[in-house]
């Protein structure tokens, strides 16, 4: 018997079950000798691999957080040996009282698996066989393309293991992965040269996502709806003078150059691919010594010294933007209207500073779906108001505002890049140009914020305005992985300007207390306003100044003209 | 007798000469503590000096865009 009050969001009740598991966690009571991966499925369809070579049982694993919204309802949940498929357990659970079978798929009713970074994705065996065909099509076009460049190309990663494997894709891997061997062994020539090799294969046509200087991701999209259908990554690999082999993000290890050269050849699904001398040294390199033991859950963990070496040489370009992607897709629009009701106040405050005195053009930095921009858009007829953000979904959604020719243009703009500074000559800006970002700087890292400052003195240079809004304070439920809850102290950016030679005026925003929904009375007014005020993230307005009077007296038109602790 | 006082008086001289377990931990762990600090500013260092082959790269990348004429 069930009791009625049951907490539904924390058990599973159904009769079978694994009574010590919740909708937080799986429990694994107990696995069969030498088990080293295991497959998790919902109504048979797989949903998560877990290496479970250091696992003790029993032992409780909590669900990775992208899956938790999708446990709803009821399914078979199984547990199975991932090399053998053979079922270890099984029990029907019910997630909460709704009706329906739990689906983890996506708005298109493709499924989706925890994929090897802990996010949601489509695997391979998911897409069918038609779009594994088509990769490996792709890809084999993608490596004479990168040859006629004069590039040396070949497989690595899941794509080299499942070649050398079984001859196919693996399974369980989203995408195919191809390097090109750099004649370089300066890390600043092969940057160099990867920036060269992108916009290349940008002229023949693909579209590409750039996560640092030498990982680039080439999405192939649904002709149709615009959704990303696959992608493949291109490395670039090269040899130190250490006489290392790299191939950032990951790889770096010992190798001699006749392991690698000449090239020997892989087959996937009857199509040859160049593949390093020895396969086999590569591939330890890149997993371990049992990378002949298939582990779906296996997670790639990169050395710290190797993580520091390659981020810093290579960047990290992509730092959160799959949150942001994610954040502007299409199934999470109840959790955008949280986070832009956030960012409100910011947003009107803005709207006060720039009314009057804009300039001909506004960058609106850190744009997401545009919501600023379309407002400064309207606000400020006689300016050419762009909107600008690093993740593409967000650009996406706001050009679907855009209704006509006459509103706000988009652009992509990167701020962990140096080509962000370019940004003016790409839009061809000439004379003053102001710059908003709507709580922008407390969600960037600080690499980002040094390339906002330096393009807010470029603004305030040309005789235009900067001005920006963030957060003094995190949120309550504040993590690494969700940027919507991080904060900046006063002090901090007071300090970061300075070093700019720039100096803040910070004007608190107010925040209106939210109004109660209808047929709702309010007997404890005071209260709820403590309550309210408690809570508050406490927006602040900041604008930015010159810290010397000489800049300030040659640049009339900039926000120096303005009282401190008040909108410009 | 004579045996532990012998090994009193050299355990006495050790403690003269090291201070006590409690102190050379101490001396130990402050040394560590100094050590410590010094690889993480050497690694911060270290960090900063990568980063400038990104910065040059990318430089570089901008430069040769930005003075290459259009067509």
């Amino acid at each position: 018997m069930v009791p009625p009050a049951l907490d539904w969001a924390n058990r599973m009740t159904l009769p079978h079950m694994n009574s010590r598991s919740t909708s937080r966690h799986l429990v694994l009571e107990a696995l069969p000798e030498r088990t080293v991966s295991v497959d998790v499925r919902f109504d048979d369809a797989r949903i998560w691999s877990i290496d479970v070579r250091e696992l003790v049982t029993p032992a409780e694993i909590d669900w990775p957080e992208m899956l938790r919204p999708h446990l709803t309802g009821s399914t078979r949940l199984s547990v199975h040996d991932s090399a053998s498929g053979a079922c270890i357990e099984a029990f029907e659970v019910a997630f909460d009282q709704g009706a329906h079978r739990t689906a983890v798929v996506d708005e298109t009713g493709t499924p989706l698996v925890v994929n090897k970074w802990g996010r949601l994705g489509v695997a391979l065996d998911a897409m069918g066989e038609e779009v594994q065909a088509l990769i490996v099509e792709r890809s084999e076009i993608l490596v004479q393309q990168l040859q006629q460049q004069g590039l040396r190309p070949f497989v690595v990663g899941g794509t080299l293991l499942g070649a050398v494997r079984s001859g196919a894709l693996l399974p369980h891997d989203d995408d195919a992965d191809i390097a090109y061997l750099s004649e370089h062994t300066h890390p600043v020539d092969v940057s160099v040269e990867a920036f060269r090799v992108g916009r290349a294969l940008q002229v023949l046509g693909y579209e590409i996502k750039r996560h640092s200087a030498t990982h680039m991701q080439l999405l192939f999209r649904d002709e149709d709806r615009g959704e990303v259908v696959h992608y493949i990554d291109v490395f670039a690999a090269f040899f130190t003078a250490d006489g290392l082999i790299n191939q950032p993000f990951h790889v770096r290890g010992e190798m001699r150059m006749d392991q690698m050269l000449p090239f020997s050849s892989v087959s996937i699904n009857g199509t040859g691919f160049p593949a390093p001398a020895d396969t086999d040294r590569w591939l330890t390199i890149n997993y371990d010594a049992n990378w002949r033991t298939p582990i779906p859950g296996y997670v790639l963990e990169t050395p710290e010294p190797t993580r520091r070496r390659f981020e810093n040489w290579f960047g990290s370009f992509n730092f959160h933007r799959d949150f942001w992607d994610e954040h502007y897709a299409a199934q999470h629009a109840a959790t955008r209207d949280e986070t832009e009701a956030l960012w409100t106040a910011g947003r009107e405050w803005l709207l006060e500073a720039l009314r009057t005195d804009a300039s001909p053009v506004v960058l609106d930095v850190g744009c997401g779906s545009g919501t600023l921009t379309r407002a400064l858009d309207v606000t400020l007829p006689g300016s050419r108001v762009v909107g600008l953000d690093y993740a593409a979904e967000a650009l996406r959604r706001a050009s679907t505002f855009a209704g006509d020719a006459q509103g706000p243009a988009y652009e992509h703009l990167n701020l962990y890049r140096t080509q962000s500074l370019g940004i003016t000559a790409a839009l061809d800006v000439c004379g003053s140009f102001d710059i908003v970002a709507n709580h922008v700087l407390d969600q960037i890292g600080h690499y980002g914020r040094a390339y906002a400052w330096r393009l807010m003195r470029m603004a305030l240079q040309s005789g235009g305005q900067a001005a920006f809004t963030f957060h003094s304070r995190h949120a309550r439920d504040v993590t690494f992985d969700d940027p919507t809850g991080w904060h900046l102290e006063e002090a901090q950016l007071v300090d970061e300007a300075a070093a700019f030679g720039l100096r803040l005026a910070f004007d608190p925003i107010d925040e209106p207390l939210p109004d109660l929904p209808d047929g709702v009375v309010d007997t404890m007014p005071l209260a709820r306003a403590e309550t309210f005020k408690r809570r508050s993230r406490r927006p602040v307005g900041a604008t930015v100044l010159f810290d010397s009077a000489p800049h300030s007296a040659q640049h009339p038109h900039s926000a120096s003209d303005h009282t401190p602790g008040g909108p410009a | 007798m004579n045996e532990p006082n012998a090994a009193r008086r050299a355990v006495g001289r050790a403690r003269r000469i090291l201070g006590t377990p409690h102190d050379a931990i101490a001396r130990l762990e402050a040394e560590l503590q100094t050590e410590r600090e010094r690889i993480s500013r050497l690694e911060a260092e270290l960090d900063e000096l990568r980063r400038d082959s990104l910065r040059v790269a990318e430089l570089i990348d901008l430069a040769e865009r930005a003075f290459t004429p259009k067509p």
